[in-house]
């Protein structure tokens, strides 16, 4: 499934944490929390690891809510952050046993056009799109780094390629996603 | 290095956002974007360019331990699913002093005049101070229930009451509508709340915004309540 909760919901939600709403708390979990499990499940590839990182991701969720700024990013976006990074922490302390051979194109699933208009409107498939338009060693690169967390050194013996290679390979692939997101 | 070289500044957050800044470098730029509100934007936009990403990975519902293990360190109230409409308990002691004032308004009540005398399902809600502030009566049938302010001076511009009954074993309040600033409300109780209006069934009025809660749910303070008692 490809929809996140309506943007104006969380937002509201959110902003009721932020006074101490128990209720709006709950409903928040109920709604995100598959997303920020799924995530860390598949970045982590371990469900106890999986669990502790949105455990983690919802108390830091009550105890920040007055910091999110809706003009700044995506109620989405903020929590999926939160979770992403607090995976990214994880990966480095203990990085799992299963050996890293994923093949990077399978990163990016392929999903029929025409989508839910409930995700962020535009957000997801313009990514999607951009990531398609880069060269196909960029796009490796950036997908084993988003969703399994792979430093330069990794992404080196994994694509076995010198290390300024690859750095350079994320760097234009990330640059080159921010010139066709336009913004 | 230079941080303050735009490009460079960009390349950086841009790969705090994806990961690959990781380590010493990391908690340094971490440490710069405490002080640097700007720093702080140009994460939160790489974080919105890129966190779409993840929108087409698969959602799994964590299994039930995880929220009650969240609740649990954050000392929440509602562990193994408790509400905090099951918490009534400090008004409990004015359950007496109540229900004796509650007899004698129902016996006012009764006698003066109007639609509702054969009433024999009853509730009082009160405030803090065990002061009478809504009156609910229903007909035996517990087809209609009618409810009214019976205190002065709860009408304010700036806010809604909301009456909401308790149905009891872990359900959420169910609305009943709102507390008219004036006179009494009269309504049809649905069909499915019928078997739930019985002796001992929790009522509250919770604040709302004008026009009331825009949840379906209270978002605001409880204000009064009050438990249905049975006449006769």
């Amino acid at each position: 499934m490809l929809t996140y909760p309506p943007f104006e919901k969380l937002k509201q939600l959110l902003s009721r944490v932020t006074r101490d709403d128990e209720l709006a708390f709950e409903e928040l979990y109920r709604l995100v929390s598959p997303h920020l499990f799924g995530l860390s499940l598949h970045m982590l590839r371990d469900a106890d690891l999986a669990r502790d990182v949105v455990q983690d991701s919802f108390i830091s969720i009550w105890r920040n809510a007055g910091e999110y700024d809706p003009s700044k990013s995506a109620p989405m976006t903020w929590m999926l952050s939160i979770a992403r990074y607090r995976a990214l922490d994880l990966l480095r302390k203990a990085r799992p046993k299963t050996s890293l051979d994923v093949n990077a194109e399978m990163e990016f699933h392929d999903q029929p056009e025409g989508e839910n208009p409930e995700v962020d409107p535009g957000d997801s498939v313009a990514i999607h799109k951009c990531v398609d338009s880069l060269d196909s060693v960029q796009r490796q690169c950036i997908a084993l780094a988003f969703f399994r967390g792979l430093t330069h050194s990794e992404l080196a013996d994994h694509l076995k390629q010198p290390l300024g290679t690859v750095k350079s390979w994320v760097r234009q692939g990330l640059l080159q996603l921010r010139d066709c997101l336009g913004a | 290095m230079n941080y303050q070289q735009p490009g460079l500044r960009e390349l950086l957050a841009a790969e705090y956002v994806l990961g690959t800044l990781h380590g010493l470098p990391r908690k340094r730029f971490e440490r710069l974007m405490h002080d640097n509100p700007a720093l702080r934007d140009l994460v939160a936009t790489w974080e919105q360019r890129l966190m779409p990403l993840s929108a087409r990975v698969e959602r799994v519902t964590p299994p039930g331990i995880t929220w009650l293990t969240i609740q649990q360190k954050l000392g929440l109230k509602k562990v193994q699913g408790r509400r905090w409409w099951s918490n009534l308990g400090w008004w409990r002691g004015m359950a007496v002093a109540s229900s004796a004032l509650a007899m004698a308004l129902l016996v006012y009540v009764s006698v003066a005049p109007g639609p509702m005398t054969e009433a024999t399902y009853f509730a009082v809600l009160s405030d803090t101070q065990a002061r009478p502030v809504i009156l609910v009566t229903s007909t035996p049938d517990r087809r209609k229930i009618r409810f009214e302010a019976v205190a002065t001076g709860l009408a304010t511009p700036d806010r809604s009451l909301e009456l909401w009954v308790l149905p009891g074993d872990g359900r959420p309040p169910v609305s009943l509508g709102l507390v008219p600033h004036e006179g009494a409300r009269t309504l049809e109780l649905p069909d499915r709340l019928r078997s739930d209006w019985t002796a001992g069934v929790g009522l509250a009025v919770s604040q709302e915004p004008v026009g009331g809660s825009p949840t379906g749910q209270p978002t605001g303070p409880i204000l009064f309540q009050g438990r249905i008692l049975a006449r006769g």
